[in-house]
């Protein structure tokens, strides 16, 4: 015998109409949850996208090098940066070219120091610094392209020369070809390098001011939108922990935050799972009397799993479906709380994948657990039930 | 229609039925009695496939139901007995409609069908008015009434009575046996499980148990 599908569909709808009171907990819950989950899915995955293309946007071919040349305490209290990078030569070591010849190079080494806190370094005690250190051979990684960051006063004796190209050969080996400048107010992005400038500016500079680099052909290059790689740099030069209130570090930032929303994202996923499965169970608890006597009335098991399980998936279908609408209303709003907490300030997309990814996970959990239906329906003892209301 | 042959269930060293054999035929109307403890409750688990005997067979127009698969067992249970508990056994949150439609539900028998015989059989046990309640707010009578028009709504060749007076007045009681006799009359094969005399001495039939053994039979 089976029941014709008509009639497991009245089934099916009596089932959750007896049970209204748990299936509304049921889908309550799962609402919430799924709002919850699909919103930190999608910031997880969608806040360090937007937060790559706009860090992309503003360096549009990637690359920093932090260098200063701040001789002096008042430059410093004007250049506007939260932290500056020292650069300083420490001694030097002959570096042999490919046409054999040898040249002197200058060692250099950095430090990162907040702006208040450069009377407590020794670099202004130092002799006239070079203002450019690197390693050249980065370039082969960046199509030859390169761009240094340089303070405010840099940047403007620069200006001039914006657009003019510039082929500087510290040898054969090393040939940079360089683009234009690239200029950012700090005080717009917080604590974030001064200025972006391109190579070739530098080298006019050095040409303008007469320093001669010739054989340092040292210059530190790396991708801003490479943010794992410049974080470990950051991280390898004891950068302070992130300020919450002013973010120090963005890229700091951009890892932190993205390492949270997945960690919440994660723990969402586990509870909303547990909360399936118990969920369910309590169902089926409470409805053990009722599918007792369905059993004597003449029920099979299957027919008692399949509507307990669909009525369940009836639920979780109608959750996601309101659950996606929520997670857009707390994406909304969750871009202000972010902007505060993470300065995360772009909108927050929901991602179209986000919801069905949730249902994926939960729905995988769900179903497992559809395997121990059959036996707890099993374990449903009609003799028990019967006996119990005698 | 029904006969057991050596039937027994025992927990352990404990036997609730020791080799029963009974036969009841098309139309009768059984009571079977005996004081708390007998096997009463015991027989009519396994006559209406609800629990499996220990030993021995339960020939159901000549077949052994428990050679049948549980999918047979459960489509006996739905088409060819009706149950009548003490308790009622009623889903309290479905309304009477409800109730009488879950059995024909569970057989696949379509709308149509379902309405007619609902509405029969409501108003064959006097309950035609209150098919829109809630079976909770029903009486204790009601209750019984709805009960045993669920029990038949799929024509069953026996109806299987345990102790269905035993949360009833006199009054309603009485009302009920009269329905039983009723329905024996129409054909319908009766098997009471009662411990109250006055119940069993309504029935053609009266099988006493003891100990879980058929002690008297009388003729």
């Amino acid at each position: 015998m089976k029941t014709s599908n008509k009639n497991f569909f009245n089934l099916l709808g009596t089932e959750i109409a007896a049970s209204k009171k748990y299936y509304i907990i049921f889908f309550v819950v799962l609402t919430i949850f799924f709002s919850a989950t699909v919103s930190m899915f999608s910031t997880a995955i969608d806040v360090p996208k937007q937060y790559k293309n706009q860090l992309h946007k503003r360096y549009p071919d990637g690359a920093a090098v932090l260098i200063n040349d701040l001789k002096n305490i008042d430059s410093v209290k004007d250049c506007g940066a939260d932290y500056i990078t020292i650069y300083y030569t420490y001694g030097t070591e002959q570096v042999r070219l490919k046409n054999g010849d040898k040249k002197t190079a200058y060692l250099s080494g950095e430090a990162h120091v907040f702006k208040d806190e450069i009377n407590k370094t020794s670099y202004l005690d130092k002799e006239e610094q070079p203002f450019i250190s690197g390693r050249a051979w980065k370039g082969s990684d960046n199509n030859n392209q390169f761009k240094v960051w340089l303070s405010e006063s840099t940047a403007k004796a620069l200006e001039v020369s914006a657009g003019d190209r510039v082929v500087p050969e510290f040898d054969v080996y090393y040939e940079f070809v360089v683009t234009g400048v690239y200029k950012d107010n700090p005080s717009e992005t917080g604590s974030e390098p001064d200025f972006i400038i391109a190579l070739d500016l530098v080298l006019r500079f050095c040409e303008i001011a007469k320093v001669d680099i010739a054989g340092m052909g040292m210059l530190e290059v790396y991708d801003v939108l490479d943010v794992a790689k410049l974080s470990g740099y950051l991280e390898d030069n004891g950068i302070l922990c992130i300020d919450i209130l002013g973010v120090v570090d963005p890229i700091r930032s951009y890892n932190l935050s993205r390492t949270l929303f997945w960690v919440i994202t994660a723990l969402l996923f586990v509870v909303g799972a547990f909360a399936i499965i118990n969920l369910a169970s309590m169902i089926i608890d409470t409805r053990e009397k009722t599918y007792g006597l369905y059993k004597v009335l003449g029920a099979t098991i299957p027919e008692l799993v399949r509507i307990c399980f669909i009525a369940l998936i009836f639920i979780l279908a109608l959750s996601v479906i309101f659950g996606i609408f929520g997670s857009y209303l707390i994406n909304t709003y969750f871009q202000d709380i972010a902007s505060d907490l993470f300065v995360i300030d772009f909108e927050i997309k929901t991602v179209w994948y986000a919801p069905l990814a949730v249902l994926g996970i939960n729905l995988t959990s769900f179903i497992l657990y559809y395997v121990g239906f059959k036996k707890r329906f099993t374990n449903i003892s009609p003799l028990v039930i019967l006996s119990e209301e005698k | 229609m029904i006969k057991t042959e050596r039937l027994t269930k025992c927990y352990g060293d404990f036997f609730a039925l020791k080799y029963v054999d009974l036969e009841v035929g098309e139309g009768e109307y059984v009571a079977v009695t005996g004081r708390s403890g007998s096997g009463k409750s015991t027989l009519f688990h396994i006559i209406g496939g609800l629990d499996k005997p220990s030993y021995g067979r339960l020939y159901y127009k000549g077949k052994n139901i428990y050679d049948f698969s549980e999918k047979e067992i459960a489509k006996y249970r739905n088409n060819e007995i009706g149950f009548v508990f003490q308790a009622f056994h009623l889903e309290p949150s479905y309304t009477v409609y409800k109730n009488l439609e879950i059995p024909m539900l569970i057989a696949g028998a379509d709308k149509k069908t379902r309405e007619e015989k609902i509405k029969k059989y409501a108003e064959k046990l006097g309950i035609s008015d209150k098919l829109k309640n809630l079976a909770n707010n029903l009486s204790g009578g009601e209750k019984q009434r709805a009960a045993i028009a669920r029990a038949l709504v799929n024509e069953p060749k026996i109806l299987l009575a345990d102790e269905p007076c035993g949360n009833l007045d006199t009054a309603n009681a009485e009302k009920i046996m009269d329905i039983f006799e009723g329905l024996n009359n129409e054909g319908i094969t009766i098997l009471l499980i009662t411990h109250q005399e006055r119940d069993a001495k309504r029935a053609k039939r009266i099988i006493r148990l003891l100990d879980g053994e058929i002690v008297a039979e009388p003729t």
